[in-house]
């Protein structure tokens, strides 16, 4: 896919986000539906643009021991977090 | 194959970082959102709409110009890398431009100021700390251009100040229809 494929890609996915409202879409529904134009956006930038398509290994394998760090961080904190239940 | 150099990798890791930070803004952005029922809608199709609109394509054509800036300079193409950082630069200026005039009218017409409202707080500074990284991202493109005219700077020292900017634009890519589409005058 050339850039320009990739650009005109981004523009289309932006003018059918602008149809949305528009065409005023219920709030929820289309906060759904922007979400989903959104990520696969980003990941026409991500893919194509920030050449994750090429890079090895993926920057994104950097996310695996920050996410281990991330969990063991959240069952730290639970007990603290638990205690909103008790609290009057 | 396409190794990543300590430079790359280090701006990944920024790139990541300041990810969780917008995300952060953009989730509590959100949740606010939701949980007001009235909350403001100043933004009519014409003219906020469409201005939000004519800068996110500025935005997305810049980042073309700016991979077309790092391609050159991975075949050593200098001059056309400088061509195409100066084309980047100009997007990006143009971007900053439109949204001065936005914000202008929303404080000068609607009233609507960082300390007016909830709406107001977020709003600015959602879009301001965008606004910042992109004039951040100006000034690191401009250096780049210089030091490629000049001879300075590596293939690898572009894509890094491209990985930059394309996050730039990445964000947008979810403050535009958060921030601004879900705020469209009914």
């Amino acid at each position: 896919m050339s850039y320009v494929a990739v650009w005109i890609a981004l523009v289309l996915l932006t003018l059918a986000e602008v149809s949305l409202a528009w065409v005023r879409t219920a709030p929820a529904l289309m906060l759904a539906l922007l979400l989903i134009l959104s990520f696969a956006k980003a990941a026409l930038i991500a893919w194509y643009f920030m050449h994750l398509k090429t890079r090895r290994p993926k920057p994104l394998t950097l996310l695996i021991p920050a996410l281990f760090l991330c969990i063991g961080l959240l069952l730290a904190l639970l007990p603290d977090g638990l205690r909103v239940w008790t609290l009057r | 194959m396409n190794p990543a150099g300590a430079k790359t990798l280090g701006m990944w890791l920024f790139v990541l970082s300041d990810l969780l930070t917008f995300a952060t803004l953009l989730v509590i952005y959100t949740a606010l959102r939701l949980a007001n029922p009235d909350w403001p809608k100043p933004f009519a199709l014409s003219p906020s709409i469409v201005y939000a609109t004519i800068m996110t394509i500025v935005l997305l054509a810049s980042s073309l110009t700016m991979v077309w800036a790092v391609d050159a300079m991975g075949k050593n193409d200098r001059k056309r890398a400088v061509q195409w950082l100066l084309a980047t630069i100009l997007g990006g200026a143009s971007f900053i431009a439109l949204h001065l005039t936005e914000w202008r009218h929303l404080i000068q017409i609607d009233k609507i100021t960082p300390a007016s409202s909830l709406f107001g707080s977020v709003f600015f500074g959602v879009t301001g700390l965008h606004m910042a990284h992109v004039a951040a991202g100006l000034i690191y493109l401009t250096v780049l251009a210089t030091g490629v005219a000049r001879g300075k700077f590596s293939a690898e020292d572009i894509e890094t100040g491209g990985l930059y900017w394309h996050f730039v634009d990445l964000v947008w890519m979810f403050v535009f229809p958060l921030v601004y589409l879900m705020a469209v005058k009914p």
